[in-house]
């Protein structure tokens, strides 16, 4: 009899997590009454592996605006009931280098740019979209308003607002507040979260002895 | 499947995938496993990780066994890398962590003339070799007959990369073949001896990887240097070797059905239907769910997919096209099996 559980589909894994014995934690997405579902899971039995899978688990919900499932133990999911797929996989994983000792605090949706010089928002406007803006504007804010935007269509898979620049929305036309907060440092940075998914993806695979550096 | 509709009584794993070496009617096609199925997750799971699991025979049979316990194999295969004996020989060594594979420092290589080759007496007595053997009779006396135990044992090519480097060693078979081949010819003994050092510790049969690969070496190439070495490797290796060369090898799958193999495990960038017109009923095909995309970051519905586009082939044995990734899915490694039976219930 395998010890092996039937999960759904693992949309992610931080193969390695520093911060628990190097474990490996995956995410999990199954299909549930009322729209996908999510887990938070290892197979790992050592000390602390379970207190591990917990302070994920709350992170998700905490720092991601994710709820619980009713009646469904450990099981989390969007608001919205839809998958936000490349959002939560890119957000797991930046979720596993924190400590667990860390503090779990929704980021705002105001923050410093450097590149800007200057406090660059995204404003909720209801319904699932968002405008980006500089407290104060110049030439440098505005190519920067235009990075973000480009980030968070790639990283969030939200659909621009034609005619309108710095106009970003979710498909699920539902407000995301910590999410938005949560990956807007990654939405500035897109080459360096995908250059960190390129080497995360070549890791791990045997090649053979020629295709060996 | 013509073979798979004849009423045969249910078999035990080994019992089928021997068979399905042999090319002999089987209850339902096995899923074989020659190279890896090893994941993170696994090693977890029986608290047996990289790098100990290639050294440590206990924690290497563990992570073996899962591969028949939680995934459903047919076969059990311990040795996950392809550096055990190269280790032994005396290679330089890069063991990782967790979550890579232990590679050679083949920059770094021990050998640069045919006189240098020097099979040591310890070979088989090495701590990286003889975990292999230990694990296989650990492995032989838990499951039995039950399932069947795959070793694995370098072929002479594979080595040359390893010991001489691998641009040296090419460049050493087009400057002077000659030299090359008294090279292979000396190496050879490493692959005999490790390879049957496995069958009296227990193998059933044994996967020997020559990595002739398509991106490096012709068609042509792997007659002149490899088929007839592979041939006595058949005679000599009594149990049934089930060759192993990575990528598009259409161009030499005729010459490997020449060498009386038992099988050739081939890579997904070769289809299905078009090896099985090339070997004919010569010798057993294994394969060959592509790895990189579809095990590692596709679903089950498409490994079901790639599994049946096989089965449809009349491939004989079924699973990976190599060491799957090792942050591979469980999901997708549990849907091989589940998509052969869900094949042969449908044809029934």
């Amino acid at each position: 009899m395998g010890k092996t559980l039937d999960l759904g589909q693992r949309i992610e894994l931080q193969s390695l997590d520093t911060h628990c014995g190097d474990i490996s934690v995956g995410l999990y997405q199954r299909d549930g009454d009322a729209g996908p579902q999510f887990l938070v899971h290892s197979y790992s039995s050592v000390d602390g592996a379970r207190e591990r899978e917990n302070f994920l688990r709350q992170a998700l919900l905490t720092m991601l605006g994710m709820e619980e499932v009713a009646g469904a133990d450990r099981w989390i999911q969007f608001p919205c009931k839809t998958t936000h797929a490349r959002a939560l996989k890119r957000a797991f994983l930046d979720l596993t280098k924190l400590d667990s000792d860390a503090t779990l605090t929704p980021k705002p949706l105001t923050a410093f740019d450097k590149k800007a010089g200057a406090d660059l928002t995204t404003a909720n406007l209801g319904a699932g979209v968002y405008e980006i803006r500089a407290v104060e504007e110049s030439s440098s804010s505005t190519k920067r308003i235009a990075a973000l935007e480009r980030g968070y269509l790639k990283i969030c898979e939200m659909e621009a607002v034609e005619g309108v620049k710095g106009r970003v929305a979710f498909p699920c036309k539902t407000h995301h507040d910590a999410l938005i907060g949560m990956l807007r440092f990654r939405a500035a940075n897109v080459r360096a979260a995908m250059m960190e998914d390129e080497e995360a993806a070549s890791r791990g695979s045997l090649a053979a002895p020629s295709q060996q550096k | 499947m013509k073979d798979s509709k004849q009423a045969v009584r249910p078999m035990t794993g080994r019992e089928r995938v021997l068979a399905g070496l042999r090319r002999e009617p089987v209850d339902r096609t096995p899923c074989c496993n020659p190279t890896s199925v090893a994941t993170v997750e696994l090693m977890d799971l029986v608290d047996a990780h990289f790098p100990d699991a290639n050294r440590d025979p206990h924690k290497m049979a563990r992570l073996a066994a899962t591969g028949h316990t939680e995934l459903g194999f047919d076969t059990i295969m311990p040795v996950f890398s392809i550096i055990q004996e190269s280790s032994a020989l005396g290679c330089k060594m890069q063991w990782e962590g967790k979550d890579n594979w232990p590679t050679v420092k083949m920059k770094e290589p021990i050998w640069a003339e045919p006189e240098d080759i020097k099979i040591p007496p310890n070979l088989l007595t090495h701590k990286d070799t003889k975990c292999v053997l230990d694990a296989i009779k650990i492995l032989k006396k838990e499951y039995g007959d039950d399932v069947a135990i795959i070793g694995k044992t370098m072929g002479p090519w594979s080595l040359g990369y390893h010991c001489f480097g691998v641009e040296k060693f090419l460049l050493m078979s087009l400057d002077d073949p000659e030299k090359t081949m008294v090279c292979l010819e000396k190496m050879m003994k490493s692959t005999l001896d490790f390879g049957q050092a496995q069958i009296d510790a227990g193998a059933d049969a044994l996967t020997l990887p020559d990595h002739a690969t398509g991106d490096l070496v012709s068609g042509e190439y792997y007659k002149r240097f490899l088929r007839d070495m592979h041939i006595d490797f058949a005679r000599d290796l009594k149990v049934p070797i089930i060759l192993h060369i990575c990528g598009r090898t259409v161009d030499r799958m005729e010459y490997i059905a020449q060498t009386g193999m038992a099988a050739f495990h081939f890579d997904s960038k070769n289809d299905p239907g078009e090896s099985m017109d090339i070997v004919k009923d010569r010798i057993s095909l294994v394969g060959n769910i592509n790895n990189p995309e579809t095990l590692y970051a596709k679903g089950p519905e498409v490994v079901r997919a790639e599994v049946w586009k096989n089965l449809d082939a009349s491939v004989q044995l079924v699973g990976p096209e190599c060491a799957v990734p090792l942050q591979a899915s469980i999901e997708n490694l549990k849907e091989i099996p589940r998509a052969v039976r869900a094949w042969h219930k449908q044809q029934a």
